[in-house]
This record gives structure tokens, C-alpha cells and sequence, in this order.
């Protein structure tokens, strides 16, 4: 990650530059990864697909 | 993360300076110098070698007259042509612990701020220097997958 990347990501979720001057880079990467997370949740990443087993023992 | 550091001025002095390392050091080092700290600090880590990286960051002092070990670390550190970088980070991390704002850290007070110190003197306290800020970057949550589907059973 560059620090154009770290700051977008950052606005993104909505941190200020005062609350991010709070908090260690450290815990602004971990926010990131947090709502990545969620994202990935709420956009289905983590959905199966049933396979040819599945469709056998049904 | 916070600390002082006790510094030799050109003088001969020695005189102890704030530290402190935190979510906008990497904006603020951006704004002032126009690079990249994540970038740099990446470059500097993997252009130094374990043992030099691991003896600077040990935790004791680098006693560079006395201890080869200690001088071949500070080689390294020169070799590498990274030497700015820990001299901005030391100049920015001192501004933000002593309450500066982004907009009031200026690149001419960084050559001022430079100026005070002996020779090298940044550079013997690289250790401390760098572990304040890696310390700043430590992580607990990871990404747990990337995008995209997953098959049952896989």
C-alpha cells in the first residue's frame, strides 16, 4: 500500500485526518481490513456454489 | 507510539527530543517531501540486512566506536542511500510530538532542524528511529479472503 492508497481507503470509511492523528497506522490498517471484510461479506465473496457432490446427495 | 530520544547537538550538548509516530505520519511526510514514507520505509527495511536490521532494533544502545557489529549496521544503513529517509521520519515524527500541525511542518524548517545535530548523530539513533515507527505499524486484523466465490467443499 502507498500513502495515496492508505489515505483514500482511509476517507473512504470515513476517518478524518484529525481522528486518524488519534489513532496509530496500525490501527487505520486494521479499520481497513475490518471493512474489507464486511464488504466482501455483504457482497456475497463468501457465498458457495454446490457442486456435482452436492447435486449427488440431494 | 511515543518516546524521547537523548540527542548530541553539534555543540557537543546533549539535549532529549520527542518523538511520535501515528495515523498521519506517512500523510504528513507526503505533504512535506513529496515522496512516499510507506514506499520509503519498505525500501529502507528491505535494503538493510536481518542482522543489521535485528542489532538496530534490538533495543540497546549502538555503540558504533566500540562495537563492530554496530558499525558494519550504520554501513548499511549508508550503503543502502537511505539515509534521508530516517532523517524525515526522525523530522516529522519530532514535529508531530511537539503538536505541530500538517500545514505548519515546512520543507526550509526540516534544514534547520537538520542543522542542530552532530554528524551521524540521527543516524546512531537509527534504531530507535525506525523501531518507533514499524512499532506505530503494527497490525492485529487481517483481509480474510479475496473476492470472488468459493466451490463447497473447498
Amino acid at each position: 500500500m502507498n500513502t495515496a492508497l492508505y489515505l483514500l481507503r482511509a476517507k473512504q470509511i470515513g476517518l478524518s485526518l484529525s481522528e486518524m492523528d488519534a489513532m496509530e497506522e496500525g490501527m487505520v490498517l486494521d479499520l481497513l481490513a475490518e471493512s474489507a471484510n464486511d464488504r466482501a461479506a455483504e457482497d456475497g465473496a463468501y457465498r458457495q456454489i454446490a457442486t456435482q457432490q452436492d447435486f449427488d446427495r440431494w | 507510539m511515543r518516546t524521547e530520544i537523548p540527542l548530541r547537538l553539534e555543540e557537543g550538548e546533549e539535549k532529549s527530543f520527542p518523538f511520535r509516530s501515528c495515523g498521519t505520519t506517512a500523510i504528513i511526510y507526503r505533504s512535506v517531501f513529496g515522496v512516499d514514507l510507506m514506499k520509503d520505509f519498505s525500501s529502507l527495511i528491505s535494503s538493510m540486512g536481518d542482522s543489521s536490521l535485528g542489532l538496530l532494533m534490538g533495543g540497546k544502545d549502538v555503540d558504533i566506536e566500540h562495537d563492530p557489529e554496530a558499525l558494519r549496521a550504520m554501513l548499511a544503513i549508508l550503503e543502502s542511500g537511505k539515509t534521508d529517509v530516517i532523517y524525515r521520519m526522525a523530522f516529522i515524527m519530532n514535529k508531530q510530538a511537539e503538536g505541530f500541525k500538517m500545514q505548519e511542518i515546512t520543507l526550509p524548517q526540516y534544514y534547520e532542524w537538520l542543522e542542530q545535530f552532530e554528524a551521524l548523530e540521527l543516524l546512531r539513533n537509527a534504531g530507535s528511529i525506525i523501531t518507533l515507527y514499524a512499532g506505530n505499524r503494527a497490525t492485529t486484523s487481517e483481509v480474510k479472503k479475496k473476492q470472488g466465490v468459493r466451490q463447497s467443499g473447498k
